[in-house]
């Protein structure tokens, strides 16, 4: 009963055992998908073929089926034999296509990467360029030196006191014309007391001649001499009471001059102050602006750098992750002589057992030998050839620049 | 009166100046100054709290007054001035040469 099982189920069987050496010979390991699929395929093909068949068998006389059933099997391993040398070369070709294209795109995101890292730091330059143009050095002087929007400012300030300080001072020396003036005017208003006293001894004069003059004309002849005398000092004294009136009239008209003149030096020295005021408000305002603009400018150029920074580091990390590309490639290279050992160990399965006759439990066995050997001898043929390419797990182990 | 004069028992002398502080008031003012013996002995106090505008003039006859009441030795407080009238002090300099509150 046993022998019989073993009998009608050898197929499966071989199958499976030829899955566990595909394996357990580590073909799987760099390239696992396709392989099971193949083993599960084959194995699932062959069992359901054989139990239908099986059923058959259980129903027919299994002698004269026998080869039949047996030149059926060894078609299906032919045709199977096909797929997995298709789709061995399939695979090989995808492979490299992949390898090309994976290639191709890193070689251009590596240049796009360098490519915005050169960029970033041009533009990190001209923006200090340009800060250092708006906030510092507007031109230069005709000594050379630089001068800024800073340096205009308090340059203008200064200006502006040195302004206010010249006419504080104008117009204190005007207030001391002025008191100069008043003096004048004191001096002149004591003329005037004087030319009083002068007019009162020509009036007194005057009365003395006229009283002399009428002593002369009592005298009668004896006095008309003296009448003479009396009436050129009344002539003296008139003269004396015309001068005291142009004196006076002179110095009144000086006074009125020094009047005038005081008029004018008041109003220079009177000057409304404030445009200065508003002036020194508007140097006051832009001082302050251009401090502001400096803090801007010098937050903003730390941001910019931070972020240039960011850029530069950024760019590192994606240059250093396009190592994916070189372990891509030598794992694709890896996988392609397990493709070929799978290939060579299948071909030589399916070749071998297509040559058995299950009937003969023999040459069963010796098969089953000779596989075992092949197995050993395929293996130990291709193991040089298998080298682990990459030991690297992640993108991010090891500080590389590749290319 | 936009000036008015006297002097306190300390021989202070206390001039309030009321509205426009200008060359109008150069008369009275020079007359409060001239009214002691001897100007540089004696202390000032200017009370602008009554003044709301003040020219160049002013300021003139302040430097004036200083100069008379004896220069850097001079004891002058200027006193109750409104923003304006503190600016201009600021403005010209004059908190380094009076006490101006």
């Amino acid at each position: 009963m046993f022998r019989d099982l073993i009998k009608k189920m050898w197929v499966p069987l071989v199958v499976s055992l030829f899955a566990i050496v595909l394996h357990a010979s580590g073909i799987m390991a760099g390239y696992e998908i396709l392989p099971l699929v193949v083993t599960i395929g084959v194995w699932a093909g062959f069992t359901s073929r054989w139990a239908q068949t099986n059923v058959a068998d259980n129903e027919e006389d299994d002698s004269g089926e026998h080869v039949d059933m047996s030149a059926q099997v060894h078609q299906v391993f032919s045709e199977v034999k096909d797929v997995v040398i298709d789709d061995g070369e399939t695979i090989r070709k995808e492979l490299t296509r992949t390898k090309e294209v994976v290639h191709d795109a890193v070689g251009n995101l590596s240049n796009s990467f360098h490519g915005l890292s050169s960029m970033t730091e041009e533009l990190h330059g001209s923006m200090l360029a340009l800060i250092e143009k708006v906030s510092g050095e507007v031109g230069e002087d005709q000594s050379g030196k630089q001068i800024s929007i800073q340096d205009f400012i308090q340059e203008t300030s200064g200006v502006l006191e040195s302004f206010v300080n010249i006419m504080v001072d104008m117009s204190k020396q005007s207030i001391e014309a002025v008191e100069r003036m008043d003096e004048m005017g004191e001096q002149m208003d004591g003329i005037f007391a004087l030319l009083v006293d002068v007019k009162t001894i020509a009036d007194q004069t005057n009365l003395l001649a006229l009283n002399a003059a009428i002593e002369a004309a009592r005298a009668g002849e004896a006095g008309r001499g003296f009448a003479v005398v009396a009436d050129e000092v009344r002539k003296l004294s008139h003269h004396s009471t015309k001068f005291n009136e142009e004196i006076r009239a002179r110095i009144e008209g000086a006074k009125s001059a020094i009047e005038n003149a005081r008029g004018l030096i008041g109003a220079v020295a009177s000057k409304d102050l404030n445009i200065a005021i508003s002036a020194k408000g508007s140097v006051d305002i832009m001082l302050e602006g251009v401090r502001d603009m400096n803090e801007n400018i010098s937050t903003s150029l730390g941001q910019v750098s931070i972020v240039a920074d960011k850029i530069h580091e950024d760019v590192g990390v994606a240059v250093r992750a396009l190592q994916f590309e070189d372990i891509v490639r030598q794992t694709i290279d890896y996988t392609f002589p397990h493709i070929d050992r799978m290939e060579e160990l299948f071909t030589n399965c399916v070749d071998s057992l297509s040559n058995t006759d299950e009937a003969d439990p023999k040459q069963l066995t010796d098969r089953l030998q000779e596989l075992r050997g092949c197995v050993v001898t395929v293996r130990d043929k291709w193991e040089p050839l298998f080298h682990k390419p990459v030991e690297q797990a992640s993108m991010d182990e090891g500080d590389v620049e590749l290319f | 009166m936009p000036l008015n004069t006297n002097v306190d028992g300390n021989g202070t002398i206390n001039i309030d100046i009321s509205g426009r502080f200008d060359f109008n008031l150069y008369q009275d003012f020079r007359d409060a100054y001239k009214q002691v013996d001897n100007p540089a002995a004696a202390s000032y106090n200017i009370n602008m709290s009554g003044a709301d505008y003040m020219d160049s003039s002013a300021l003139g006859m302040l430097l004036l007054l200083r100069e008379r009441a004896g220069g850097d030795k001079a004891n002058i407080s200027i006193t109750g001035c409104n923003s304006e009238i503190k600016k201009i002090f600021s403005i010209s300099n004059f908190e380094r040469l009076f006490n101006i509150s």
